[in-house]
Formats: C-alpha cells, sequence, structure tokens
C-alpha cells in the first residue's frame, strides 16, 4: 500500500476513525493492527521479523534494566545489536560483501566463488532497525526506563506511518506518545495540519518527484549514450527528485500520524538553502543525521579521545584527528546504510570528506548566496555517485562533466513534455522554499487570516496534484536517447 | 469533541466544494482544448475511436505507427487506410482502441501488429492505460472494462475532470504551437541507422546465444487478444496479424510468446505473417532509423511485402 494511492487514504480515515472512537486504554490495540495490516500488504511473510525484532528488544530491554551492573547489561546489550545488525546484514549487506570479498580475491588471483542469497528484503529494515537499536542503547545508558508494555512497544517499532521510510523516531520522544495513559483528544487543529502535511506531501512525491524521475531514468538508464550538459541537467533534476521523494513521504508521515494526535520528529528543512555541509545535515534527514551524531559520531569521539591522550599527533592537534576519523567512519556508515553499493559508500564519504575540509577550513556558518551556491554545487556532485549504477559509471560520468559537454539531450515528439513539466515543478518548489525561507510570514496561503484564502489554497494544491501528479508508470519518455 | 468534529466536516465540505468547482472549471476548459487538437498523438487515438472510416486499420505500438504506410496500402489494395498504431500500447490499450472504433464503423481488413515480448506479466502495460483516460467520459464502458483490469479504483479518480486530463496540458500546447506531422497515422522517418564498425574476424555475423523467456504470460493479455479476434470476426472483418522485421538476429523463435500466438491464430484461422529475422531485413541498417524501428525507406518495402501477402490471401481485395 503505497502513500500516494486511494488505498492508503481509505486506509487513514478508517484508522483515524476508529482511533477515536475507541477509547485511550486500546489505542495502541487499533495502531498495532492497522500498523500490521499496513506492513503486511507489502510482504506478510516479513511480519514475522518485525515480529521477531519486537519481542527480542522488548524482552532485552526490560531484562537489561533489571540488571544493576553494567557488565550484565552489556551482555544483553550485545544480543539486541547482534539480532537487529544480524538482520540487516542477511537481508541487506550479504550479497554486496559475499561479492565484495569474491571480486577482490579474485584481482589476487584466487577464483572464489561464493552463494548468493536471492532475497528480498524486507520494506523498511533499515529504519525500523536504527528505531530500536537507538532505544536499547537508551535503555543501555539508563536515559529512559524500558517500555513495559508489548504492546505499546510493538507499535513503536512498526508504527505505519514511519516504519517504511521514517523518520527515524527517538525512544524518548514517540514512546510516551503512545502510552495507554496519554489522552489524545480529537482536534481540528490536529487534524486539519495533517491533512495539509500529507496534502504539501503528496504535491512534492507526485508532481515534482515523480515528475524529475521520468528524465533522470531515461538519462542514466542510457549513461553511454549522453555527455557532461545532460547530465548536469540530470543531476539537477535528481537533487529534486530525491529531495522531493524523501520530503514528500516524510511529510505524508507526519501529517498522518498528526491527525492521530501524535508528533513526529520533522526530517527535511530546506536543505537546499544550506549554506555549508554542515547546515545542508541539518537540515537534510534530520532523523537520521542526529541519530547518527547521538549514537555513532559522539561515542566514536569519545572513545577516540580516551584512547588518544596526547595534545598532537603528526604535528596535527588530537581533536582534530580526532573529529575526521569519528566524521568519516559515521559518513561511511551512513553510505552503508542507505544501499549495499560502493556508489552509497562513495557518496557518504565524499560528505565525510566535505566535512573534514569544513572543519579545516573552519568555514563559518553565516550563509550568503555564494555560499549557498557552492554547498549545491557540492551536494549535487554527490548525487551522481549516489545516482550512478556503479563507482565506474560514476567516475565516467564526473568524467564527461569536465571534459566532454557534449549537447544537452531534449527528448523529441510527445517526449518533450516530461522536462518541461519538471523543470516547472522544481522551479514552483524553489519559489515555495525561498518565500519560506526567507519571508516566513508573508505570502501565506495555508495559514492566511482569511478562510477563502486558506480553503481555495488546500483546493488548489489537490487540483494541482490531480492534473499534474504523476499516478503511475504512464508517464514516460519513449526515446531514452 | 463534538464542535471539533464539526469544525472538521465545515471545513472539508468548504475544501470539496472548492475543488468542485475548480474541477468543473478548469476540467471542461481542458476538455474543450483537448478535443482542439489536430495533430499528435491524443488526436489521432481520438481520431480512430470517433472519426475513422477507412477500410484497413492498422494497430499496434510504435512498430505499427512508423512501418505502415496507408499510402502505399492504398495503392496496392485499393482501399482507403488508416494507421491507428500509437507508441508504447501494446493489446490491453488496442484491444480498447479496436472495441471503440468498432461500435461506429465496419471496417473490410484490420491489421494488428504484434510485439512477441507484449503478452508477458507487464505493469507498464497496465500504467499506459492512462492514454485512454482523456476518452473516458465518452466511452466509459469499454474504456472502463479495461481499466477495471488495472485497479477498480481508477473509475472512480476518472470521476474527476482534471485528473480525466492529467498531464496532457503542456501535450496539447506542444502540438498547438508546433503541429507534428503524420500521414494518415503513419509516423514517418527518414534517419539512416549508421553501419555500426564491426571488429569480429567473420564479420559479427555470429548467430547471439539462444535466449529462452522465462517470464509468465498475463492471461489478461492473452484475453485481449481473443477479444480483440472475437470483435473481427462478429463483423466479418478480415484480420490478420503481422510480426515486424528485425534489425539484429534474434532467438525469438525459440520464445514461448511466438508459439502462443501462432496457436491462437491457427485456432482462429488468422494469418500470422512473421518478419522475424527476415534476409530481406537482417542487418540492413538503411532500411532502419534505430535498432528497433524501420525508417520510411524501410516501411515502404515492409508495407508492400505486407500488401502483397495480403492480396495473395484476400484475392476479392485485390486492386482491379
Amino acid at each position: 500500500m503505497r502513500f500516494n494511492s486511494l488505498y492508503y487514504m481509505a486506509f487513514l480515515s478508517t484508522v483515524v476513525l476508529l482511533y477515536y472512537l475507541v477509547g485511550s486504554r486500546y489505542r495502541w490495540a487499533v495502531l498495532l493492527l492497522a500498523s500490521y495490516y499496513f506492513y503486511a500488504s507489502w510482504k506478510p511473510e516479513y511480519l514475522l521479523l518485525i515480529a521477531a525484532t519486537t519481542v527480542i528488544n522488548y524482552f532485552v530491554a526490560v531484562l537489561m534494566a533489571s540488571q544493576g551492573e553494567k557488565r550484565k547489561r552489556r551482555k544483553f546489550l550485545k544480543i539486541s545489536l547482534a539480532s537487529g545488525l544480524g538482520f540487516l546484514f542477511f537481508f541487506k549487506y550479504f550479497n554486496f560483501f559475499a561479492v565484495s570479498i569474491q571480486e577482490l580475491l579474485h584481482g589476487t588471483g584466487l577464483l572464489v566463488t561464493s552463494p548468493l542469497l536471492n532475497l528480498v528484503m524486507p520494506i523498511g529494515l533499515s529504519f525500523y532497525t536504527l528505531q530500536t537499536i537507538g532505544y536499547i542503547l537508551d535503555v543501555y545508558h539508563g536515559k529512559i526506563e524500558p517500555e513495559r508494555h508489548l504492546g505499546t512497544f510493538a507499535v513503536y517499532v512498526s508504527f505505519f506511518p514511519i516504519v517504511m521510510s521514517g523518520p527515524i523516531e527517538r525512544s524518548k520522544h514517540l514512546l510516551p506518545q503512545l502510552q495507554r495513559e496519554k489522552k489524545i483528544a480529537f482536534s481540528y487543529e490536529n487534524v486539519s495540519r495533517g491533512v495539509k502535511l500529507i496534502i504539501l506531501g503528496l504535491f512534492y512525491k507526485l508532481v515534482v518527484a515523480d515528475r524529475a524521475a521520468i528524465y533522470v531514468n531515461a538519462v542514466f538508464a542510457n549513461a553511454d549514450k549522453h555527455f557532461g550538459l545532460t547530465f548536469i541537467a540530470a543531476a539537477i533534476f535528481f537533487s529534486f527528485q530525491i529531495y522531493c521523494d524523501f520530503a514528500g513521504y516524510s511529510s505524508v508521515a507526519i501529517g498522518s500520524a498528526k491527525m492521530l494526535g501524535i508528533d513526529i520528529l520533522p526530517n527535511f528543512n530546506r536543505p537546499y538553502f544550506a549554506g555549508s555541509i554542515k547546515d545542508f545535515w541539518r537540515r537534510w534527514h534530520i532523523s537520521l543525521s542526529t541519530w547518527l551524531r547521538d549514537y555513532v559520531f559522539l561515542p566514536l569521539a569519545y572513545s577516540f579521545s580516551r584512547m588518544w591522550k596526547k595534545e598532537k599527533y603528526f604535528s596535527i592537534r588530537t581533536d582534530r584527528i580526532i573529529y575526521f576519523c569519528a566524521i568519516f567512519i559515521t559518513f561511511f556508515l551512513c553510505g552503508l546504510w542507505h544501499g549495499a553499493n560502493w556508489t552509497f559508500i562513495a557518496w557518504g564519504c565524499l560528505h565525510g570528506f566535505y566535512l573534514a575540509v569544513e572543519n579545516i577550513l573552519r568555514v563559518r556558518t553565516r550563509r550568503n548566496l555564494l555560499k549557498i551556491g557552492i554547498t549545491y554545487i557540492l551536494v549535487l556532485l554527490t548525487w551522481i555517485f549516489f545516482r550512478a549504477a556503479s563507482i565506474a559509471d560514476a567516475f565516467a560520468i564526473v568524467g564527461k562533466i569536465f571534459t566532454k559537454p557534449g549537447s544537452l539531450f531534449i527528448p523529441q515528439g510527445p517526449d518533450i513534455v516530461a522536462p518541461i513539466y519538471a523543470g516547472g515543478a522544481i522551479l514552483l518548489v524553489l519559489v515555495m522554499e525561498f518565500k519560506q525561507e526567507f519571508f516566513p510570514s508573508r505570502f501565506s496561503f495555508f495559514n492566511n487570516e482569511r478562510e477563502l484564502v486558506r480553503v481555495l489554497s488546500y483546493a488548489a494544491v489537490i487540483a494541482m496534484i490531480l492534473s499534474l501528479g504523476v499516478f503511475d508508470g504512464g508517464q514516460f519518455i519513449y526515446s531514452q536517447f | 469533541m463534538n464542535m471539533q468534529v464539526l469544525r472538521v466536516v465545515t471545513k472539508s465540505i468548504k475544501v470539496i466544494l472548492c475543488l468542485f468547482l475548480l474541477d468543473t472549471v478548469f476540467g471542461k476548459l481542458q476538455r474543450h482544448v483537448f478535443f482542439q487538437q489536430k495533430s499528435g498523438k491524443f488526436y489521432r487515438i481520438n481520431y480512430t475511436m470517433d472519426k475513422s472510416t477507412e477500410d484497413v486499420l492498422i494497430f499496434g505500438s510504435s512498430h505499427a505507427a512508423a512501418h505502415y504506410v496507408p499510402d502505399v496500402f492504398e495503392q496496392e489494395l485499393g482501399l482507403s487506410c488508416y494507421n491507428a498504431g500509437v507508441a508504447g500500447q501494446q493489446i490491453l490499450f488496442n484491444s480498447a482502441l479496436q472495441g471503440i472504433a468498432l461500435e461506429r464503423t465496419t471496417p473490410k481488413i484490420m491489421i494488428l501488429d504484434i510485439d512477441t515480448y507484449g503478452f508477458f506479466l507487464d505493469r507498464y502495460q497496465y500504467d499506459r492505460l492512462s492514454d485512454l483516460h482523456p476518452f473516458y467520459y465518452k466511452h466509459s464502458d469499454i474504456i472502463g472494462r479495461v481499466l477495471d483490469l488495472k485497479s477498480r479504483l481508477t473509475k472512480y479518480a476518472l470521476e474527476s475532470k482534471l485528473y480525466q486530463y492529467n498531464s496532457t496540458i503542456v501535450h496539447v500546447l506542444r502540438y498547438w504551437l508546433s503541429p507534428q506531422e503524420d500521414r494518415k497515422g503513419y509516423r514517418a522517418t527518414f534517419v539512416q541507422l549508421p553501419r555500426p564498425v564491426r571488429t569480429m574476424k567473420d564479420g559479427g555475423e555470429a548467430q547471439p546465444p539462444p535466449v529462452q523467456r522465462t517470464r509468465p504470460f498475463d492471461k489478461n493479455l492473452i484475453a485481449a487478444l481473443e477479444q480483440f479476434i472475437l470483435n473481427a470476426k462478429t463483423r466479418n472483418i478480415r484480420l490478420i496479424f503481422a510480426i515486424s522485421p528485425n534489425l539484429e538476429d534474434t532467438n525469438v523463435p525459440v520464445d514461448d510468446a511466438l508459439e502462443r500466438i501462432r496457436s491462437i491464430a491457427d485456432r482462429n484461422g488468422i494469418k500470422l505473417i512473421s518478419f522475424i529475422n527476415d534476409p530481406d531485413f537482417i542487418r540492413r541498417y538503411e532500411l532502419f532509423s534505430d535498432a528497433g524501428h524501420l525508417n520510411d525507406a524501410g516501411a515502404r518495402m515492409f508495407s508492400k511485402m505486407v500488401a502483397d501477402i495480403i492480396k495473395e490471401e484476400f484475392p476479392d481485395f485485390r486492386r482491379q
């Protein structure tokens, strides 16, 4: 069940209705049933996996909290991490590592063939694994008490708006909202705000992201046939495709939860108006970047600082070495988390490299147009690695951009409409976000004082989605090159 | 709580009313502009559905649109001809298009150009049915039945006029500013595919390794083909199946799909003309505009060959 389907709208309406009809004591049951039904609509077999993750971590957390000694608590922590990361490795990374090792050995002259698994990765596994690890680490460090109600904890792991693609929630933020004692009354504000976020999310996803994808797919599917200018255009389109796709999805997720009176962490904050890479990561996939900061970067930096006691190593200040190492490992893992391919790792490492350089150059946080432009170009370069089919393809594309500009690929005949729609939609998003970034209180439509303007704004955006949205694979570029 | 619910209901009604208003005004405007088109894909679909009266109608995908020259058929058979091929469309779409056209006209001959891969399970064939959305309000019976195969909810979404004309406005403007040329539906291309430089000593004549397709058939697509045949048979229309020529050798003959199509054609007494690996076309780069499509010279040669076979098959249509 996709967020952009009529089925989801019918499903959400039913859940909202049932949620407010039953008493707050049983709302967890409504949410759990809804979440499991939603998850099973993709592949029912994988419900077992999410249920197993829930049961293991529930008992690990409860048992861990009952242990006074840190050594004993660590034993339970290891069980939880081994199960969570084990599932993730098995379903997401086994084939990647098997092939990589095989190729490495092949390079040294050893011909080894390792078996490959023919598995479909469970949807949302990367997201709910991080969310669960965050919970277990919080219990381990004594930041929160373990959730004693299995049903509430099961909802925390599988909550349908966020189970597929986040935002990655924090236990301290989400769990108290799901507890039976929490009485959430039906409110106009929650429903209205939720609907607004859903409509905006659908606009981002259907009108911008899916439209830009048509051109991007046509170019990257035939990377050997295109040249520099085309790749620049495709990279720009892709930067908006991936942003609007993910931000749109997050917006629908946050809006859906809001209709149930549940607040979800924000995930995007106009990232292409960032004045530095550091600023970019404060605005891009915020729930992941803060998760990585709290559970990977800071613990790593802390552990390095305990290991490296001297003031300087190789004439470089230790605090700087610690920052470089911790940031590089964090972004290596960030890349790997995004997908089992060297292209994602390269994307992550590039971001780590940028942040290290910014640290050396002491880039200040004050923004100007030049800084925004440079940041966007640097990010654009990383998207080429993210989107390319292989590292070799990515380097070939970057090479063509600098050496073979060629001519811009403009689809012929009826296919010309794809980039025109995409370009128009991207321009509209830029104008909207520029207004929100620099004039947040002016020209407001959704929050206008006049009701007529507000109502017309809702209706106009829905009308635009109906008129210009991409609802299936029916829109395509026939002549790919 | 009751006040809160009332506020939500009131606001929802206001938004729905505004949406209805916008949908009606802009939807009707779009519909009006849409049916003013004088060229382009949607104009040709509309012509086939509502205006075609020709003796010979040709259906199929881009292969049909680019390979069958109505002038050649008219000259050879002495019958009027229209090429109703639509790029990217296969049997589901063509079955609906034929059904709608036959509600109004009865041609003497129909040619269905078949892509053998067009009968395997493929989500895109369903997604591309959106080309039928703008015509739903006129032919809701036939189009509704086909769209039900994709999703039962599509018909409800099509209650919105804006959704019916989704993504068509730029298309309409594009061909209003610069009309697309076609010759009775035929889309001629005059580009010649450059001959590739071959490095193999034998001149690259090697046969490619056999490829056995393993994708399962889609029973809806087979049923659509059967419906296409039934529609023609009940109106005594002579039906021909043709498979267009290819540039490079393929192993399509070992493909299950060809055998399946052949058995359906045989069972219904339909002539199947296959130009797969035809020596007159194989590696004749000068006859192709790209790896999959003939150029105008190739299309004229191919059309003449098909017309000759039709004359043999149906001697009563031989030009006097």
